[in-house]
């Protein structure tokens, strides 16, 4: 599974990096959605793969005796789950504010691309 | 008492910054009650003083660094602050007359308070690193000083070249310090950097074998200060200052600051052979090069400010011939007096150069001449400290003169001939030192005048500007004409050095060699003369010599095409104004960060397969991917790429069902489904502006480097899934985060320990465990929707402003024609259905919300498919119908959310617990049964409402967003 994950991974960090390395800005948008999905692959595949693993809803776990050291083998890893659906909502905010950007930029700045766009605000 | 003494100023200076809108007259006034307060101190102090131990003042702050405010009054340092806080008082009195009202005299005196005050600290100052803080302090000043006129482009650059200069030097000393300290904790003293333990200590430091590298740097640092030859340059540029800048900093106070390091690090370096090489050697070539460089100086302020780095070189030599020498530590008594009279005439002749100035309007001495008619008082006064800068009998300058040149003559330097060509420079640079004198005195105020309309306007100065040299000058003379009155308060103060000596402290102590004295006094005396007679030619010669290229303007193309090209080279290169660029550099950063890492550890990857069915799912989902990716890419249409990429966010949300994480493939299918109704309206703005039809080709660079980045990632994902660290043993008495929130979501794993009441671990972990990042999270999600909020706000409002009427466009245009027309096409059948789906939606994402706890579900899931109940009102235009009053509506909603958010949070601090902890119970309840409610739930429902409103917020304002 980890190799498979490393495969998306690639891809998607590859397609990502390659669109932002783009003067479009639309290109840019893109990019970055690509490489937060890459980055949210990257994040789950960390937690580990185990086909016999069960979902983090310990409704079958004990009350306090017999629970042993297992539970961590016996369910997937919630903890890299929680620090994804964390970035997930973020990337959300993130993106759309993005997308509202690019689009007002668009009709403010109506370049063909933002190349020229100053670190000391000669063009605005 | 002492600690009052160096705060006085500061104290004052942060006064006279408050008091705008007062007079040039009042700010002087105010400096002058200052400083004559902190005379009256230091007075008081000098009073109570033993004459031999020092007045000691100690504030530990870090004791085992080294680190405190210690205060360290002895002779030499009373000796300074005397000095310092006199001239400046005279110079304060000047100013009042030689400032003009609109040369911001608030700024300026209060500047000028500062550097008495920061002066005072350095003199003080009893341990080496408080010392530097001073030192810069008063480069820092000097630097506000000498740029005081802030419109003179020259004033501008002598200020850059003046603390570019001492900051390098200021570092250099830095380093030193910090190798002195290094060799302090070497040999385990205690408070090492103080000045009486280094003294103390100063057999051991000596022989200790980054001895050398400490003196070396401290050195640079005093030199540099004290504007000795290779670093003289910066001074004359520093003569922009207004000047009495220049007489207080530049000449009797700031430059003696070098001085006053050497004197002090005399004690512990005077044995080493470097030291004389060193001091002696840089001091006398600097003696040399000043006077030389003075003579053919128009400016009679860069005449000064050249003899300046010339005696300031005779100063520093002077410590240099202190080595090992038979008449050593007997010499050094006398420092003091050498520095006094420096200070004396040369504060005194600036102060008549600005004189000159001021009532002449200009210092340019070829245009001078003859003004002894219009100005007697100045010429008279000028000629006489002249007579005192060349070393005239009777004046002070004579004593001064007299014990340099004894003690070059008793030096007694083991190598060879050094000790005579020492003394050779000493008596050239006094033949100079007479010849620029003679110019300076003779061809300003002797002679015809050269320029008439100048003479015609020049009169003599105000007794104002007039009373402070004259006092200074009387002081010279009669220094000079009766020596115990200047010897013997100087002799008291001495006392206390700390070199013990047998032989009683007199300058009459000299007298023995005075032949040979007066044969070189003659010496110079008739050649100083002649030098001025063969000035022309000497200057000639001295182009001739230097070709042109001064030691300024390399140091300037250094600063400007070196360093300064080199700075805009990096910064071009690190943060070039192309987005494209940046972004390469930061990408490629990133895969070098990541391959070093590669590289640094053995490569570990285990073949990690199990062959199940659903790992085959995944190799199945990988060419998917691929073959979307590269539409995402390079896809000609741009609805065909937001489709791809939202096919992609459909995969890695079945990618989350793969490793069994149910709240992640529902947030991801709802987040991709928002988003790409964005994407849509976006490629809608972007039609009409023609950006997607552009059709690039492709870029091998771009490509290269992106296979970079996607590799080191790549890599960095499979090692991270398959490394060592994660089958490593953990220790029975140990868990991982993972296990004990398994552990705890439901109930404690043992007696008393916190637990979240809920069977969905992520969730348990999201609004419990780790609350307070959630809580950080959903802020700013409220940022970014109010961040969406005001562009789209800022694009209707100027349209309303300009030139758009709103009525005449607003209604033709429905803000939902980028919807596809499937949509629109059957308006009422839809219009029919969409509010029912609406409610159904909203009713499911509370159901969501209530099993959040115990299964898929929580506050995130259900705030985004709440917002999916608003998508069908938004495709009918339900945001145009529903307008601003609905936006208003939904960013209350994300204020209540926050606000439920953090109200449950902060329930728990009355009951004495952390920030966000939760607390749950079970209640039976009629007909339902046995159910369980948690805090946690309340600050889920806030994240709720939180993301529910944010999401809604982002999606109505863009879909009104009707420009785009």
């Amino acid at each position: 599974m980890a190799i498979v994950s490393a495969a998306l991974v690639t891809i998607l960090f590859t397609g990502g990096s390659y669109l932002l390395l783009s003067r479009s800005r639309f290109d840019l948008v893109l990019g970055i959605a690509l490489l937060s999905a890459g980055t949210n692959i990257l994040l789950i595949s960390m937690g580990g793969w185990d086909p016999s693993s069960l979902p983090a809803f310990v409704t079958d776990l004990g009350q306090a005796e017999d629970r042993g050291r297992e539970v961590a083998e016996t369910y997937a890893d919630p903890l890299p789950q929680a620090l994804i659906l964390t970035a997930l909502v973020i990337g959300f905010g993130f993106l759309s504010f993005l997308i509202v950007l690019v689009s007002r930029s668009e009709v403010d700045l109506p370049g063909p691309n933002d190349e020229e766009v100053s670190v000391r605000g000669e063009s605005g | 008492m002492i600690l009052l003494l160096f705060f006085l100023p500061f104290f004052g200076a942060g006064l006279l910054a408050c008091h705008a809108n007062r007079t040039s007259i009042f700010h002087a006034r105010a400096g002058q009650a200052v400083l004559a307060l902190s005379l009256a101190l230091l007075a008081y102090l000098t009073w109570v003083w033993d004459g031999s131990n020092p007045i000691v003042f100690e504030a530990r702050w870090a004791p085992q660094l080294g680190l405190s405010l210690s205060l360290y009054l002895d002779g030499p340092a009373l000796f300074y602050c005397w000095l310092i806080l006199s001239i400046a008082l005279l110079v304060f009195q000047y100013s009042e007359h030689y400032m003009r009202k609109d040369d911001s005299p608030r700024r300026f005196f209060a500047t000028l308070l500062a550097f008495v005050g920061s002066m005072l600290g350095l003199v003080v100052s009893g341990n080496l690193i408080l010392m530097f803080v001073f030192w810069e302090l008063t480069s820092l000043t000097s630097f506000l000083l000498i740029g005081h006129w802030s419109d003179k482009a020259e004033a501008v650059k002598g200020a850059q070249r003046a603390i570019l200069v001492t900051g390098l030097g200021g570092l250099s000393l830095m380093a030193g310090i910090a190798v002195l300290a290094n060799i302090g904790s070497e040999l385990g003293v205690e408070s090492f950097l103080e000045w009486d333990t280094l003294w103390r200590e100063s057999p051991r430091i000596l022989n200790h074998p980054d001895a050398p590298i400490v003196l070396v740097l401290m050195l640079i640092g005093a030199f540099t200060k004290s504007a000795q030859f290779p670093f003289h340059f910066w001074l004359p540029g520093a003569m922009q200052a207004p000047t009495p800048v220049s007489a207080l900093l530049h000449s009797a106070t700031m430059v003696k600051a070098g001085v006053y390091l050497i004197g002090r690090l005399y004690p512990i370096f005077n044995e080493s052979l470097l030291w004389l090489v060193l001091v002696g050697g840089i001091g006398a070539v600097t003696m040399l090069v000043g006077a030389a460089l003075a003579i053919s100086s128009r400016d009679l302020k860069q005449l000064l400010a050249y003899s300046t780095v010339s005696q300031l070189g005779l100063l520093v030599a002077y410590y240099g011939f202190g080595y090992q020498g038979l008449a050593g530590d007997l010499l050094l008594r006398l420092d003091l007096l050498l520095i006094a009279s420096h200070a004396l005439f040369k504060c005194s002749l600036f102060m008549l150069c600005g004189v000159i100035d001021h009532e002449t309007g200009t210092r340019d001495r070829t245009r001078l001449g003859g003004l002894w008619r219009k100005m007697p008082v100045t010429a008279a006064l000028s000629i006489l400290a002249c007579l005192s800068m060349v070393g005239a009998p009777f004046t002070l300058g004579f004593v001064a003169k007299k014990l340099f040149l004894e003690a070059a003559y008793h030096l007694n330097s083991p190598l060879f001939y050094l000790e005579e060509a020492l003394f050779a420079l000493a008596i050239f640079a006094s033949a100079f030192t007479v010849c620029y004198s003679m110019q300076f005195a003779g061809l300003t105020f002797l002679g015809k005048p050269r320029d008439g309309e100048i003479h015609r306007r020049a009169h003599e100065g105000p007794p104002g500007m007039l009373f402070a040299p004259t006092l200074l000058i009387l002081l010279c003379v009669a220094g000079g004409l009766y020596v115990p009155l200047i010897e013997e308060p100087l002799g008291l103060l001495v006392q206390s050095e700390v070199i013990e000596s047998e032989v009683p402290y007199s300058i009459a102590f000299f007298k023995h060699i005075d032949l040979l004295f007066w044969f070189s006094l003659a010496l110079f005396f008739v050649g100083g003369p002649l030098l001025f007679l063969l000035t022309p030619t000497l200057t000639k010669w001295r182009d001739r010599l230097t070709r042109g290229g001064s030691l300024t303007a390399t140091w300037d193309w250094l600063l400007q095409d070196g360093i300064q090209g080199l700075a805009s080279n990096v910064s071009e290169f690190f943060q070039s104004p192309s987005r494209v660029k940046n972004t390469g550099v930061v990408l490629g950063l990133l895969a070098l960060g990541i391959g070093y890492a590669f590289l640094e550890r053995p490569w570990n990857l285990s073949w990690a397969w199990s062959g199940s069915p659903m790992e085959w799912l995944a190799v199945a989902m990988a060419p998917m991917v691929l073959v979307l990716t590269l539409m995402v890419v390079a896809a000609r249409n741009a609805l065909q790429r937001v489709l791809a990429l939202g096919f992609i966010g459909l995969i890695v949300g079945g990618w989350f069902v793969l490793y069994k994480a149910a709240d992640l493939a529902i947030t991801q299918v709802l987040v991709e489904l928002v988003l790409i109704l964005m994407f849509l309206k976006l490629i809608a703005t972007l039609r009409k502006s023609g950006e997607v039809r552009e059709r690039r080709p492709l870029s091998l660079h771009a490509l290269a480097l992106s296979l970079c980045v996607g590799i080191s990632v790549g890599l960095l994902s499979y090692t991270s899934a398959t490394s060592e660290i994660r089958d490593r043993p953990i220790p029975p008495d140990r868990t991982t985060p993972s296990a004990f929130y398994l552990e705890n979501a439901k109930y404690p794993s043992t007696e008393g320990e916190h637990s979240g009441g809920g069977y969905n671990v992520v969730n348990v972990i999201l609004v419990d465990f780790r609350a307070m990042d959630t809580f950080g999270e959903i802020v700013v999600l409220v940022v970014a929707a109010l961040g969406v909020v005001i562009l789209v706000r800022s694009g209707t409002s100027r349209k309303n402003s300009s030139y758009q009427p709103h009525s005449s466009y607003g209604p033709t245009k429905t803000p939902v024609d980028w919807v596809p027309p499937l949509l629109t096409g059957g308006p009422s059948t839809f219009h029919r259905v969409a509010p029912i789906v609406s409610i159904l939606t909203l009713a499911f994402a509370g159901v969501l919300f209530f099993v959040g706890h115990n299964q898929p579900g929580g506050g995130f899931i259900a705030g985004l498919t709440g917002c999916i109940a608003a998508v069908p009102l938004v495709l009918m235009g339900g945001a145009k119908l529903s307008g601003e009053s609905m936006l208003d509506n939904l960013q209350r909603i994300m204020a209540v959310g926050l606000i439920v958010a953090l109200s449950t949070g902060l329930m728990a601090i009355p009951y004495g617990f952390p920030f966000l902890r939760s607390a749950h119970g079970y209640y039976t309840l009629p007909f339902v049964g046995e159910i369980e409610l948690a805090s946690a739930m309340l600050f889920d429902f806030g994240v709720f409402l939180t993301v529910l409103g944010v999401a809604s917020t982002i999606l109505h304002a863009y879909a009104r967003d009707t420009e785009g």
